[in-house]
Formats: structure tokens, sequence, C-alpha cells
């Protein structure tokens, strides 16, 4: 991890509120599951900087998918082509990966990490869900779906794919692995209902993203202890049969 | 140019220090810079036993700055001597044990089990916590309190003892009189604001306490004013903290008093940015002719 600058290549609205970030510049490789912590402002209102996790990387680009929720990403969406901004980047352990027909959750923003994630594996399922219609970036996730995948769709308002809950439209299928990754009452819904191995990346609030403050915790079990560890550096992939659901 | 200062007994190579609780315990931020060319590292609040910390949320940001609330979780004064304090001292720089008591004696048990180690310069007493007693209660709203914890604790150890002192009294300068009388070697202050954020939807805390800590440039006049009437006062080494971010701030500090000064929030933004700070303030410095931070120290000009 380094603190680095780069250019913005593409900052597009991609559906209504939800931006695709393309940032040129000489980053580290990273893994998906990791996260860039990305700033935001010159002045400091807002004061810090903000974490994505990597939709994508290649040859001096990195891309991130956002939903503007606030001052921080309110920001951000007015960047034009060729303004400079700093990223810290790659933080956090990724995802452990897993051979074999595996099932993607996203929920919402959740749905960035696992479109970097998805270019790994040859078969998979992804259970994708959002609000309503206008909020599933069905455009980013067509582009790599192959043949031997397949896709949910579920939105709340039933305005497209399967009405109601994601939790409520898990497949029965026997997974090597589930990769989960969205808000946290989805994810602690999914581990209620679901019964195989899961990986599951946490959304907490962040401070700094590389371990000096302590704000992000996870409450985890390990070796029989409970413990709050930090999401930016022990996670934020924490394995289900660990996580502690508050 | 001379850069070191003395504080506390100790000299510096600078008067830069990370502050305590925005630094980790050092080593997390070796990728970003390196910690040799610090003055000194206040390392996060130790107890003499692993402390879980506060439910979360645990973070909010406020207009140029942030709340937190932490609630000292940490590791514990055993396993940071075993797991970070050996690569910690390979560092050129000073280092600065930063204890915690829930019980007053426990404040005395990490002076005194840090006693030994050569590698560490000065024990700094957090006695201005905001997170982890009722209403943000602790040791340094009080003079008697205050003065307790020192006094003991100064048999504890041959080390300097630094008070870390809160913002969060009308008796400021009394606490640090009590400090000073107590036998502490030099004062760092301020910690942080008692302040509160709430949700009107949700009508609840934006932070899992009803209270955090406000710090960062939201406070730089605060603490500035603080630092002063401190260090006006009487005659303690004081080091400044609160919402310095550029080396100007800095020479601020020093000019109303500090010796040295400590780093907090803007690591969280920019990690490196201690660095930045001591350059910035190096070629200050060097623009307005001075040849040395002492030339400086206490000499605000008061008409």
């Amino acid at each position: 991890m380094k603190e680095r600058q780069g250019s913005v290549e593409e900052n597009r609205e991609i559906a209504s509120g939800y931006f695709s970030l393309i940032v040129s510049g000489d980053f580290p490789t990273s893994s998906p599951g990791q996260f860039a912590m990305v700033s935001v402002s010159d002045t400091f209102e807002p004061f810090l900087r903000r974490p994505f996790g990597i939709a994508d990387q290649g040859n001096n680009w990195i891309r991130f998918i956002y939903k503007v929720q606030g001052r921080g990403t309110e920001l951000l969406s007015r960047l034009k082509k060729g303004e400079v901004l700093s990223l810290i980047t790659p933080l956090g352990k990724g995802f452990f990966m897993e051979k074999g027909r595996v099932l993607l959750v996203a929920g919402g923003t959740g749905i960035a990490p696992l479109l970097y994630l998805a270019q790994n594996f040859e078969e998979f399922v992804l259970l994708y869900g959002a609000k309503t219609k206008s909020a599933l970036l069905r455009e980013e996730v067509e582009k790599i779906i192959g043949k031997a995948h397949s896709l949910i769709y579920t939105t709340e308002d039933g305005s497209y794919g399967l009405k109601g809950l994601l939790t409520s439209h898990i497949p029965e299928e026997k997974f090597s692995m589930a990769y989960v990754a969205g808000p946290y009452k989805m994810m602690k819904e999914f581990s209620r209902i679901y019964s195989g191995e899961a990986q599951f990346s946490f959304e907490e609030r962040m401070g700094c993203g590389f371990g000096v403050c302590y704000s992000c915790v996870v409450r985890v079990k390990r070796e029989g202890k409970e413990e709050y560890v930090r999401s930016c550096k022990e996670g934020p992939v924490f394995f289900g049969k660990e996580v502690v659901w508050i | 140019m001379d850069l070191k200062v003395k504080v506390a007994g100790i000299e510096l190579q600078n008067p830069i220090i990370l502050a305590s609780g925005t630094a980790g315990y050092g080593v997390e931020l070796e990728p970003f810079m390196d910690l040799s060319k610090l003055g000194g590292i206040s390392v996060k609040g130790l107890y003499p036993y692993p402390r879980e910390g506060n439910p979360t949320p645990r973070i909010w940001e406020a207009p140029c700055g942030i709340i937190n609330s932490i609630g000292l979780q940490g590791i514990g004064m055993e396993r940071f001597a075993e797991e970070y304090l050996p690569e910690l001292s390979k560092q050129k720089t000073a280092i600065f044990i930063n204890a915690c008591g829930e019980q007053d004696e426990e404040y005395f048990r990490v002076a005194e089990f840090f006693d030994p180690y050569e590698e560490v310069s000065a024990i700094e007493l957090n006695l201005s916590c905001p997170n982890v007693r009722e209403e943000g209660n602790c040791p340094a709203l009080w003079p008697d309190w205050s003065y307790k914890i020192v006094k003991w604790t100064k048999q504890s150890t041959r080390k300097p003892i630094i008070a870390k002192l809160s913002p969060n009294t009308s008796s400021m300068v009394e606490v640090a009189s009590a400090c000073k009388e107590a036998g502490a070697d030099a004062l760092s202050l301020v910690n942080t604001y008692l302040a509160m954020a709430v949700d009107f939807r949700t009508r609840r805390s934006r932070l899992s306490t009803l209270f955090g800590g406000l710090s960062g440039p939201a406070i730089k006049p605060l603490s500035l004013r603080a630092v002063y009437q401190v260090a006006s006062s009487l005659d303690i080494d004081v080091i400044g903290i609160g919402g310095i971010t550029r080396g100007e701030d800095l020479l601020e500090f020093l000019l109303v008093g500090a010796k040295a000064v400590q780093i907090g929030s803007i690591t969280l933004r920019e990690p490196a940015a201690a660095i930045r700070i001591l350059n910035e303030a190096v070629s200050l410095m060097k623009k307005e002719g001075y040849n040395s931070f002492k030339e400086i120290t206490g000499r605000l000009n008061i008409v």
C-alpha cells in the first residue's frame, strides 16, 4: 500500500446516483476484496478520505463504483476528467479464492468488489439485489456474465427480477463458497439462512483505512474468544464462521 | 539548522511527535514514512491488560474534524512489549508509552512495567480520555485526582512522566499546576473536546456512546488558547496538541509556549502528514531567518 496520485479518466453516472470512477496512475496491484482510501476534498470539509472496494484494476488504471450518499461522494461525483486525486491502495485482505461453482451475493454497491472477484471464476451464480430497478447496475453485470454463469436479480419493490429481499431468493443448490458483499443487515440475514461456507465483505464506517484508529471494527470469535478486529486491516473480508453478528 | 528541542528532560531530534490514538502502535505507519525522521511517537494507550473498546459506530465526521469514541481498545502492555516494541525500537525516534488505567494503580503498573525498557523515552499518562468513564469523566478534570496519579506513578519509574490533560474543565490551569506539584516532568495538551453528534431521524447518537471526543483542525483555535494559558501560567514543559495540519500551525504552538507538538487526526487523512508538517515548518523558519525552534518558543508579543 502506498499513497499515490492519479488523474480522473472517467467519472460517469451509470445509473441514477451511481457512478463509475476510473483513475489512471501507477497503482500497486490489488486482489478482489481489497479497497482504496480516496481523497474527496482538498479542504478539510469533509475531513476524511472515503473507502471504496476496488471494482477492477488493470495496467495503470483502477476502477470504483460508488453511490452518492453524502458530502464526500457528492464532491467526488463532481470531479471532471483530468482532475487529480490521491489514493491509498490496495488496503485490507481480499477474498480467499475457492475452486468450483460459487455463489456471489451482492446487495447495492456490494456489487463493486464482486464484479472484480467474478473475473476469477469459471462457474458462478450471481444473486444481486437492490431496492428498485433503477438501482440495479445491469449493464455492468451483463458485461461479465458468460454461458457458464447464471444471474438472479431481485428488487424490493418488484420493479425488476424477483420481488422482495435478496435473502428470500437464495438458491438451494450446493456451492463450494458463497461470497457476500453489501449492507450489514443483509449479510446478517444471509448468514442466518445459508448453511454453507461463506465469506463476507464488510462496509464498516472507517477513519483511516490503514489500521491506526480502530474505528472500523467487526466482532469476531477466534480461538473461542470474542473480540473486535479492524475491518481495514484484518478484513474487510471475513469468513462467516468467525463473525459474531450483532 | 538546529531542529533539536528538549522536553521533559529528553532531547528530541525535532519537535514532531505522533499523538497517541492516531498512530496505532507506530509500526502501522512504516509503509508510509520513515519513522526515524520523527521527534517521537506516542503509542496507542496501554492498560496492564487487553481492552475491548466501545461498540460501533466509533467515529463520526464533524465540520473540519472527527468525533471518536473508540474507548481505548488495545492489546495491553505485555503484548505490546513482545509484539511491537522490538520492531518499533529499531526506529531512531523517541518512544512514549501512553499509560492508561481504569483503577488508579493501573497507571502505576504500566509505568513500572516499562521502566526497564531502555528504548522507552518517557511515560505519558492518559489522564484525559473522555470515552471510558460515565459522561466523559476522567482524572484530568480534577486537580486532586490528577495529583494522586502523577505523584504515585512518579515513584514507579525513573523515566520522565508527561501528564496528558483534558480541555473539558474550567480548572485546566489548576489541574496542570497539581500535576507539576506532583512531579510531572511535562504536560501534553489537549486531549479531545467532549462532543456529541445525533441523528434526528433515528433519534439516536451517531456513536455507540452518547458523547465522543472532537479533534482535528476544528479545535485548533481552542487548543492553541489552552496551550497558551497553561504554558504562560506555569514553569513546566508543554507539548501542544490539537488540530495541527501544517508547518505554520506547529510554529504557532511553539510561539504560544509549546516545546514540542503532537500530530493527531491529520494522520488519518494523510498518513505521512507529520513529515510534511516538519518540512513545511523548516522552510518557513529558513524563510523568516530563524536558526532553531528555540528562537520561537514562547516568544509571543503581548501588547
